[in-house]
């Protein structure tokens, strides 16, 4: 029993750290612009200090934790336009993604075994692969025509989707910022085996 | 003794019989009480974490036509999902939203809700109510875009299109992004000199006071013929490439929004100032003020009787035809030529349509000579292409200037050595390096020494920009404005110089990175999707700091 309640106290604990990793996160991945770029290694140190007692590291594959930062974009007539993907009255036309969320950037930090995202990820393989760029840009004709940069993206999870058709009625170009963070937790076999702590916030 | 030891034999085990039955009564209490709370403080860590994400993601639409309390509910409900694993079976959740309305805008939520408890319902207690709240702030926008329509924008981009067709359809998708009716934009074009092309109030007024004609403003987008997307639209490509005078007519245009702003908001203005500078390549052009009494440079031994004379200001602008800026000689520099802001009888639609090249080959003269009345004594000054007053540049040797002047038409220093700093990159990646050598101001003749002074021009131009300079002489004003530069560099017309662009920006990678200026940012697009992207993802910085 002592063990019992040690090991659900800490995963408790754990699950509060990740909690506010994920907000803290997002909030300032949301927030910071161009003063904060977290493709950078120094920002993502700041990041794997804020989660260390997660197991959050800046080495790819290591630690027992991994935040996923995400970007995603409403593909409307103005992102097709902005890709030359109109006629000429300024509709559709080989816009793939058109009416679609889609990614503009993904940043994964720490271990990326330890969860994927729950809003998929761009497809980087196949015969037309997203390309995901060094600070994790994606460029706008991926976001318009390939498919395999669409983000899983529904109802429930989406803050736009439940609004009477307010995502056509919006200036173009709307984005949200999704920050997800999960870590390995406490195990404790066989009662508890491989524990996961997850959170994820949008903004 | 032995009675003693009998006595003590049979307390023996009660503390362990005490334990025992004291252990469910006392533990299970205290153990039920730290796991409920830190349930409650889980779900009150989850229900901050919600009311944040709200407040910032709908805090975003702010002055837009969107229901933002409609959205942030939506973005509080797709945060906190009441009813999921991992919510504790929360309920009556209950969140506010209130908006407040202005040129700042606040969007505030305030959540409730019920949290089950599991253990602590044995001393009576089964639920605990908790709440939430935050606050996000969105400051309307002022942007004025420049973009570089020199003659090299004429090329081709590789699609089928080009680079000039596809900037003018990124730069409209980047206008239609902020909100007619509460952010300001404004437009600036350049050549070998600049011009504003929205709003289109002509003749251009460069003072900067409250009642000064101009300036970016809210029917960017109106839908008239004159609006913002109509001018980018008809911009045409020619000429030289003055970076810094598009960047400090772009200033202009901010501070006279500024003041008029704050005269109408009783003192206060709370809108960010940013400015948004396109450019396919390097400084070609410097603005001049010849006979500037603290730089004076023109030969005392001129015929010129304007060498000294700063009441009728000989103002205007010098192209260096390169880079790469190496050929010794007057034959790679153009003459001096009148200022396009200058103008006084040309509509802002016809200078988007026409650049100083355009009309200087043609006949029609826009009404900015250097300066307003030439005369003969200056003709070893002024120069151009089709029979105005003769080249003097453009035969070595046979120029009356002294010096390649240490101060810019502007006022801004185009002494020093930031041009070091220089490194141009094309769309493959290779860099070169084309400055090289000191600065030698009496080499009037040699293009090199022009390029060097428009490079530290452009540097010291953003420079003094980010720092509000102009704020000394804004009378009733003491607010630094701390506009925001972001800058875009297109890569496949044989290169930009991202280490300028990166200074210009104050970009956090740049060589003079200052933490007391606004940071901006630099993006390099080395194809048309890559500057399609540049121009959605500057949008977006600007939309997040607008917060």
């Amino acid at each position: 029993m002592l063990l019992g309640t040690i090991g659900t106290g800490l995963n408790l604990v754990m699950e509060l750290q990740t909690i506010e990793l994920a907000r803290d996160a997002g909030h300032m991945y949301a927030r910071a612009g161009p003063a904060a770029d977290f493709s950078q290694p120094g920002y993502q140190t700041l990041l794997a200090s804020i989660g260390s007692t997660l197991g959050l590291s800046t080495t790819a594959g290591k630690g027992s934790a991994v935040l996923i930062l995400s970007q995603v974009l409403y593909v409307d007539k103005g992102i097709c336009a902005s890709d030359g993907k109109v006629d000429g009255s300024g509709n559709p036309l080989g816009c793939t993604n058109y009416g679609d969320w889609v990614f503009t950037q993904r940043l994964t930090i720490g271990n990326s075994s330890v969860k994927t995202s729950n809003y998929g990820s761009p497809v980087v393989t196949g015969k037309t692969p997203v390309t995901i760029a060094s600070n994790g840009g994606i460029s706008l004709s991926d976001q318009v025509t390939n498919v395999g940069d669409v983000a899983t993206f529904g109802v429930g999870i989406n803050p736009y989707k439940d609004v009477s058709g307010v995502v056509s009625g919006l200036p173009s170009g709307q984005t949200i910022f999704i920050a997800e963070a999960a870590a390995n937790g406490y195990a404790m076999p066989p009662i508890v085996n491989n524990p996961l702590m997850y959170s994820y916030n949008m903004f | 003794m032995p009675r003693n030891f009998r006595r003590g034999s049979s307390q023996r085990g009660s503390i362990l019989l005490l334990a025992t039955f004291s252990l469910p009564l006392l533990m299970v209490p205290l153990v039920g009480l730290a796991i409920d709370a830190t349930i409650v403080r889980i779900a009150q860590a989850k229900l901050s974490a919600a009311a944040d994400g709200a407040a910032l993601g709908a805090g975003r639409l702010l002055g837009t036509t969107a229901s933002t309390q409609e959205i942030a509910t939506e973005f509080v409900n797709a945060n906190f999902q009441t009813g999921s694993s991992g919510f504790w079976g929360v309920t009556n959740f209950t969140p506010t939203v209130t908006v407040t309305l202005g040129t700042t805008k606040t969007i505030a939520l305030n959540i409730t809700a019920t949290v089950p408890l599991f253990f602590m319902r044995i001393l009576g207690k089964s639920s605990v109510v908790i709440s939430a709240a935050s606050t996000a702030t969105r400051r309307d926008s002022r942007i004025v875009m420049v973009i570089d329509r020199s003659g090299s924008m004429s090329g081709l981009d590789g699609a089928g299109s080009t680079v000039i067709a596809d900037v003018i359809s990124y730069a409209q998708g980047f206008a239609e992004k902020f909100t007619e009716g509460a952010d300001e934009l404004g437009l600036v074009v350049y050549d070998g000199s600049a011009v504003v092309g929205y709003p289109t109030v002509r003749p251009w007024d460069s003072t900067t006071t409250k009642t000064s004609t101009g300036g970016p403003d809210t029917s960017f987008y109106s839908g008239a013929g004159a609006d913002m997307i109509h001018q980018i639209a008809a911009i045409k490509a020619a000429g030289f490439t003055g970076m810094a005078e598009g960047l400090w007519v772009a200033y202009i245009e901010l501070q006279k929004a500024h003041m008029r702003d704050m005269a109408a908001g009783g003192g206060v203005d709370d809108r960010t100032n940013s400015i948004v500078l396109f450019t396919d390549g390097l400084p070609t052009a410097v603005t001049v003020h010849l006979n500037n009494t603290l730089d004076n440079s023109i030969l005392s031994t001129s015929a010129c009787t304007y060498k000294a004379n700063d009441t009728q200001k000989m103002i205007g602008w010098v192209g260096i035809l390169g880079p790469p800026f190496t050929t010794a000689g007057g034959s790679n520099i153009s003459g001096v030529y009148g200022r396009a802001s200058s103008d006084t009888t040309q509509t802002a639609a016809w200078w988007m349509a026409n650049s100083w090249i355009n009309n200087t080959q043609g006949d029609s003269e826009p009404g900015a000579p250097v300066p307003n009345t030439p005369e003969g004594g200056c003709n070893n000054i002024y120069s151009d292409y089709s029979g105005k007053p003769s080249s003097n540049f453009q035969t070595s040797g046979k120029t009356d200037l002294k010096q390649v002047p240490n101060i810019d038409g502007w006022g801004n220093s185009m002494d020093g050595t930031a041009y070091t700093n220089s490194a141009v990159y094309d769309s493959s990646g290779s860099v070169a390096t084309p400055y090289t050598g000191a600065l030698d101001h009496t080499q009037v003749t040699n293009p090199s020494d022009w390029a060097l002074a428009s490079w530290n021009e452009t540097d010291t131009t953003a420079n003094n920009i980010r720092n509000d300079s102009n704020l000394v002489n804004r009378a009733g004003d003491t607010e630094n404005i701390m506009p925001t530069i972001y800058t875009i560099g297109y890569e496949g017309d044989g290169g930009v110089d991202q280490g300028l662009l990166l200074r210009i920006a104050n970009d956090k990678s740049s060589s003079s990175y200052n933490g007391s200026q606004a940071t901006g940012m630099y993006i390099p697009a080395s194809n048309t999707s890559a500057l399609a992207t540049a121009f959605t993802t500057v949008a977006s910085a600007i939309l997040r700091l607008s917060k």
